[in-house]
C-alpha cells in the first residue's frame, strides 16, 4: 500500500521521465509523405 | 521558464536563464504561495512492506505549474491561432471549433519522450496541418492539425523550450476514438 502524506499535487507520476531525441521529435514538424517512400 | 531540479534548462540561452532567475525571486507560486525560487515541493511516500516494516521515500520536485492553469493558457493560445487561420477578411470574423477542448498531458522537457506524448505524435503526425508555428526565437511553438473527415483537431503548445501541453478539440467522439488507443499508456 502506498500513501501520500504530503504534497499539494493530486496524484503522483509513477513513471520515469523519458527524454526525447531531436531526431524523434515530430510534434511541430511537417509530415512528409515521401519519408517512408509513400 | 524555470530550470528543472538539476538546474538545467531546455535551452542554452543565458539571457533567458538570467530572466528566469530574476522572475523566480519576484514571482509568487500560486501552488505554494511562496516566491518561485522557494517553491520546490516535497513529497513523502510511505509503503508498508510487511507487518512492522515500512519504507519511506522523500521526493523533491522543482517548482510546479498548476496543470489546470497550463491547460487553460493552452486553450487561450489555441483559440487565438484557430481564429487566425479561420479568419475571413470579407466578414471580418474568425471561427471557433464546434465541440469541446480536451487536454491530454503536460510534460517538462526531460519527459517529452513519454509514452503518451510519443503516441500522440504518431497518431496525429499525418493529419492536415492547419498551424505549425515556431516563433519568439523558438520559445513559443504551436501545432494545430485536423483529423481527416472529422470535426476534430489535435493541438500542441510548447513554451520556453521547456514545457509541452497536448490535446484535442472539436468532436468529442472523434477525439476519444483517437485517445482510447493510447490513454492507457498514461
Amino acid at each position: 500500500m502506498t500513501t501520500v502524506t504530503q504534497g499539494p499535487d493530486r496524484y503522483i507520476r509513477s513513471r520515469v521521465e523519458k527524454p526525447l531525441t531531436e531526431a524523434d521529435d515530430k510534434l511541430f514538424s511537417w509530415y512528409d509523405s515521401t519519408e517512408e517512400g509513400g | 521558464m524555470q530550470p528543472d531540479l538539476t538546474g538545467e534548462f531546455g535551452h542554452d540561452d543565458e539571457e533567458v536563464a538570467s530572466e528566469a532567475e530574476r522572475k523566480a525571486n519576484r514571482s509568487v507560486s500560486r501552488r505554494t504561495r511562496k516566491p518561485v525560487k522557494d517553491s520546490k515541493e516535497n513529497l513523502s511516500l510511505k509503503m508498508k512492506m510487511a507487518p512492522g516494516c515500512e519504507i519511506t521515500f522523500e521526493l523533491i520536485s522543482p517548482p510546479q505549474i498548476d496543470r489546470e492553469r497550463a491547460f487553460e493558457l493552452a486553450r487561450l493560445h489555441v483559440i487565438a491561432f484557430f481564429y487566425m487561420v479561420t479568419f475571413d477578411p470579407s466578414s471580418g470574423r474568425g471561427g471557433y471549433w464546434p465541440g469541446g477542448f480536451f487536454s491530454v498531458l503536460e510534460a517538462g522537457h526531460r519527459d517529452w519522450g513519454n509514452a503518451v506524448h510519443r503516441a500522440f505524435m504518431d497518431a496525429v503526425y499525418g493529419w492536415e496541418p492547419r498551424v505549425l508555428a515556431v516563433t519568439a526565437d523558438g520559445f513559443f511553438k504551436i501545432a494545430i492539425r485536423r483529423r481527416p473527415s472529422a470535426d476534430c483537431w489535435s493541438w500542441a503548445v510548447e513554451w520556453n523550450r521547456q514545457y509541452r501541453v497536448v490535446g484535442f478539440c472539436g468532436d468529442r467522439a472523434a477525439a476519444e476514438s483517437v485517445l482510447q488507443a493510447f490513454l492507457s499508456l498514461k
